[in-house]
């Protein structure tokens, strides 16, 4: 390993380690995914996250950076992005007012240096001193070109910019890749990475998430809420709800006791939050009915 | 640390485990397995469940991966004592490889999937020959007319690239301001980029099987004339088998092309196994790619035989891999064509768009209808 990561302190030396510091940032981690990011660290590698809509994929390197105080910077991925937007982009206006102050002076190399560079959010993650949190988020929305110039940047944490050659992180950030699958990704970006999978979680720990995240829930409403969101997960849906729904939901639901609601009325009356397309409403409403009546704190 | 004899041990243990691995169908390059070793000896996991997350997150690459990586990481590192557990088989019916026969050779594709699945050969597949005839002038002036509009039609894409170009899309200011750091800083003309339009691919799977049997030729002239149009078009055959026709069909002489085309599709008028061939697409991974960003056309009755299950795994993956997916079928003679089938209800969901294919000028007269964004 030529460098060392830890530079903040923090240990990430074992999955139980990295887990802790996850959880201190009000991310509760499984050991499938500390193991993941411990290992992203070791082997100093993006990490490449997929999942179903709404299980925490973003939130784990948004928990990273508060962890580890570290930048965290954002490339939202979207159709016809490219590298003007994501690695670096010359600014003009300022190299024709230096053309123009120097006048017959003026070379070519003047002009293109250093002071004139506008950063992009990749190259800001490699010049960030101490190794940034970035996180390409939905890489799946850009368009397959744009995975070829995310290659250079993932494989050697290193971008070329022709007229000043390369550009090499000092302390390479920590890269994650967040994909929905709308369309499956090059092998030779995935092959970059390490690859984890997170499926929604085992109810002990969404009941966990749930307690953490709505406080006041009882743990009995707690535990009734997630068999509840997990019976509307087994229902033939077009979108099974996620965490961050069922931690709307629950929120939603207890604003509602609070004003004087029983549990069932007030999680119906907060269904949207959960299950957001009219068919599957419907279809929890009809074949759902007995999960919602059984929810009570 | 351990003896050497142990290490060894070991060590072979871990590369039949790699082989397993890609005999399953996971491929993983030199550089995931590299990362796995590495993970393995910068953190030695205690447990099994730790070295089960260490395999897993370095060695596979996609959910699909992570449903084949299970069976064969529990023959080789499960409760059982390795090397004890007879081979398993794996929800496909696979055969997980026995872990004992260690540095077996390597397979360069994987397994067909749906190999052994139960599914005996249909019993008409008869790998019949057909004897197609020459167009006639009609049918001669249809083709002409659906390579007109599919010239017209078939969806554009804009390169990502800027090239210098007099369409004035994007003011080229890099290329200015060089010219004015010449001038004394005087711009003396506008430059421009454009990003150069091009067709996106088309991927056309043709059913050959027996149901359809009088439309299958019309169906490949069909192919011919998208071939015929600058975009780049691949044409598979599909009915018991996969076979790639874009050669056959698309190069040479009109008339002889479908000649071309009988002598090398064996199962003209077989039996109807769509999901099984366009599993075999998957298969090969050096056409998987064809569908990247495609607009991908089959040309099928859907009448598939058996379980669905295959099939729909395979539109799953071409939805999500295709620009749009379009099924054109003989079946539907209406606007108001609903699928029944087992087969069509539940890749209908999948679909970007569901044509009728009765004839070839129905073919050529909607080709407007599919290509519309």
């Amino acid at each position: 390993m030529p460098k060392d990561t830890r530079s903040k302190k923090r240990d990430l030396g074992s999955s139980t380690a990295v887990a802790a510091v996850l959880e201190e940032a009000g991310y509760l981690a499984d050991e499938g995914l500390a193991t993941a990011v411990q290992l992203a660290t070791a082997l100093q590698k993006p990490l490449l996250l997929e999942g179903e809509p709404g299980v925490g994929k973003t939130e784990v390197a948004r928990a990273l950076s508060t962890a580890l105080s570290r930048d965290l910077i954002r490339l939202q991925c979207y159709e016809g992005i490219d590298a003007a937007q994501a690695l670096y982009e010359w600014n003009y206006a300022k190299q024709l007012l230096a053309v123009r102050a120097d006048g017959e002076k003026a070379g070519v190399d003047d002009v293109f240096n250093e002071r004139f560079l506008v950063e992009r959010p990749l190259l800001k993650a490699l010049r960030s001193g101490n190794g940034a949190v970035l996180l390409i988020d939905e890489v799946d929305r850009a368009d397959a070109e744009f995975e070829a110039f995310l290659l250079e940047f993932l494989g050697d944490f290193q971008i070329t910019v022709p007229e000043l050659g390369t550009i090499k992180a000092t302390q390479p950030p920590f890269v994650v890749l967040t994909s929905n699958r709308t369309r499956e990704l090059h092998d030779a970006l995935k092959r970059r990475c390490l690859y984890h999978w997170i499926a929604f979680p085992e109810a002990a720990r969404e009941r966990r998430i749930l307690e953490l995240k709505v406080p006041g829930l009882t743990e009995a409403a707690a535990s009734s809420l997630v068999e509840a969101v997990n019976g509307i997960r087994r229902l033939a849906l077009l979108k099974k709800p996620g965490i961050a729904e069922s931690i709307e939901w629950a929120r939603a639901g207890s604003v509602l006791v609070e004003g004087g609601n029983d549990w069932p009325t007030a999680l119906r009356r907060a269904l949207g939050l959960l299950v957001k397309d009219q068919d599957d409403l419907q279809t929890v409403l009809a074949e759902g009915a007995p999960l919602l009546r059984a929810v009570n704190g | 640390m351990a003896d050497l004899g142990a290490e060894s041990i070991a060590a072979d243990h871990l590369s039949g485990f790699l082989g397993a691995l890609r005999e399953a169908g996971i491929i993983a390059p030199h550089q995931k397995q590299q990362d796995f070793l590495q993970a393995l000896s910068a953190t030695p996991p205690a447990t099994r469940r730790g070295l089960y997350w260490q395999a897993r997150i370095t060695l596979t690459g996609s959910k699909e991966e992570i449903d084949r990586f299970n069976p064969v990481f529990a023959a080789w590192f499960g409760e059982t004592q390795a090397g004890v557990k007879p081979a398993e088989l794996d929800s496909d019916g696979e055969e997980v490889r026995k872990p004992d026969s260690l540095h077996g050779g390597t397979l360069p594709l994987p397994l067909t999937p749906g190999e052994g699945t139960g599914q005996a050969a249909s019993g008409d597949d008869l790998l019949n020959r057909m004897s197609p005839r020459r167009a006639s002038e009609q049918e001669r002036m249809l083709i002409k007319r659906a390579r007109r509009a599919a010239e017209r039609h078939l969806p554009r894409r804009s390169s990502l690239r800027l090239r210098p170009s007099p369409a004035r899309d994007v003011i080229d200011l890099r290329r200015m301001i060089r010219a004015a750091a010449r001038h004394g800083g005087e711009l003396i003309r506008f430059r421009y980029r454009a990003r150069p339009m091009k067709k996106r691919p088309v991927l056309l799977f043709v059913d050959v099987s027996g149901s359809l049997k009088g439309l299958t030729p019309d169906y490949l002239r069909f192919a011919r004339a998208l071939g015929e149009t600058s975009a780049k078009v691949e044409v598979f055959s599909i009915g018991t088998r996969l076979t790639r026709l874009t050669a056959a069909l698309l190069d040479g002489v009109f008339d002889r092309a479908l000649q071309r085309v009988a002598a090398k599709v064996e199962d003209f008028e077989g039996g109807t196994q769509i999901g099984r061939s366009l599993a075999d697409f998957f298969a090969h991974r050096q056409y998987a790619g064809l569908a990247r960003g495609a607009i991908v056309i089959i040309l099928s009755d859907g009448l598939e035989r058996g379980d669905p299950t295959l099939l729909v795994h395979a539109v799953q993956r071409l939805h999500r891999l295709a620009e749009r997916l379009v099924w054109l079928t003989p079946l539907k003679r209406a606007a108001d064509y609903r699928p029944v089938t087992r087969a069509m209800a539940a890749v209908a969901p999948y679909l970007d768009h569901i044509g009728g294919a009765a004839s070839l000028e129905r073919l050529a007269a909607d080709i407007s209808e599919w290509t519309r964004p």
